[in-house]
């Protein structure tokens, strides 16, 4: 009961407190449900990967509120550069 | 005189909206501003009770707008302040029998005669809580460290921002002790999430049993620790540049493996 983590230690359950928040408040701020949201990422590394090289397990989407807007934000690394033939042939059209 | 109308709204029931109504409007009389609280929860009414008025009450909200008497007879002086006055819900009638509009109208009536006209939302986000915006210029949002009450905080505070009236938020019964060990969210923690400026803290303090028990707001109290979390956050709404209280006061490392010591 007495571990150096009782003392030191800040991960009772607010971590999960926070964790499920942030994922509640992604459903309740873009109206989507989860299989939704599934579906938009999905469409959203179909189109980032046309033009970069991306690390496709990582994407990380997020509803985040500043001085009364909302802001979608992709978080998405990137390994690659552009693909210069695609790049091309979308700015031909 | 232009008065300010401020709606206190929370989204969740219970995080402590009628309290906070009736010490914020207690601790701006007692800076010797003239402030009405005005009840919004027809059907429900707590605040009368909140501040020790229940036995006073003659006519109400309802009344005044639909011209059964005027304003006058309706608003009720608080004993503790002589700045302080009440006008009181209905407690017979629904939420339905007034509009937007005929609220908006009296509050702003109101504002030519008080410094603070501070309206008590009810709980939820239905025609009671829009009815408490009609004629607010400003919101404060009660929410205490919890997942349920932050939710239902960000969807009001999302509704507030569509009708652009200015939020923020007071983060109510913290317990210093449990954000130390982890087992609540911190102050930082809500406002990261919910992207809102704070405006007040409140430690979770027994003297609100208390003063709820015996009809006495707790700014009335000098011991009590919420009482004065409440006269700071309306220093804040004057305009006074007042540091949030502190979790972390006499919370060096020392005095932490001192407490886990003792609590071990």
């Amino acid at each position: 009961m007495f571990g150096l983590a009782r003392i030191f230690g800040k991960d009772g359950s607010k971590k999960q407190a926070k964790n499920r928040l942030q994922m509640v408040l992604v459903q309740d701020r873009s109206g989507l449900t989860p299989q939704d949201m599934d579906l938009f990422k999905k469409d959203l590394i179909g189109v980032i990967s046309k033009y970069f090289e991306t690390e496709r397990s990582h994407i990380d989407v997020e509803w985040q509120r500043e001085n009364g807007s909302t802001a979608l934000i992709v978080n998405m690394p990137v390994v690659g550069r552009i693909r210069p033939a695609v790049a091309a042939a979308a700015g031909g059209n | 005189m232009a008065g300010r109308a401020i709606v206190i709204t929370s989204g969740k029931g219970g995080v402590g909206k009628t309290t906070t109504t009736a010490n914020l409007g207690a601790a701006l009389a007692l800076k010797g501003k003239r402030v009405l609280v005005v009840d919004g929860d027809i059907g429900l009414r707590n605040l009368d009770v909140i501040m020790g008025l229940e036995n006073r009450i003659v006519f109400n909200l309802v009344d005044v707008i639909k011209g059964v008497c005027k304003p006058q007879q309706a608003i009720i002086k608080s004993k503790k302040s002589n700045n302080l006055f009440l006008l009181p819900a209905s407690q017979t009638d629904d939420k339905d029998v007034v509009t937007e509009k005929e609220v908006a109208d009296l509050i702003n009536k109101f504002k030519a005669e008080f410094d603070f006209v501070l309206i008590d939302s009810p709980a939820g986000i239905e025609r009671g809580f829009r009815n408490s915006c009609a004629g607010a210029d400003e919101a404060l949002l009660v929410t205490t460290p919890e997942v349920a009450a932050i939710r239902d905080a960000d969807r009001v505070i999302g509704l507030l921002n569509a009708q652009g009236i200015e939020t923020r938020l007071i983060l109510n019964r913290v317990d210093r002790d449990m954000v130390r060990r982890g087992d609540m969210l911190s102050p930082n923690d809500v406002i990261e999430i919910l992207g809102v400026e704070q405006i007040g803290l409140v430690i979770r303090d027994e003297q609100i049993v208390v003063s709820a028990n015996t009809g006495e707001p707790v700014v009335f109290n000098p011991a009590s620790a919420a009482g004065r979390s409440f006269i700071r956050v309306a220093e804040r709404l004057t305009g006074a540049e007042v540091p949030m209280e502190s979790i972390t006061d006499g919370d060096g490392w020392l005095a932490r493996i001192g407490r886990r010591l003792r609590a071990a």
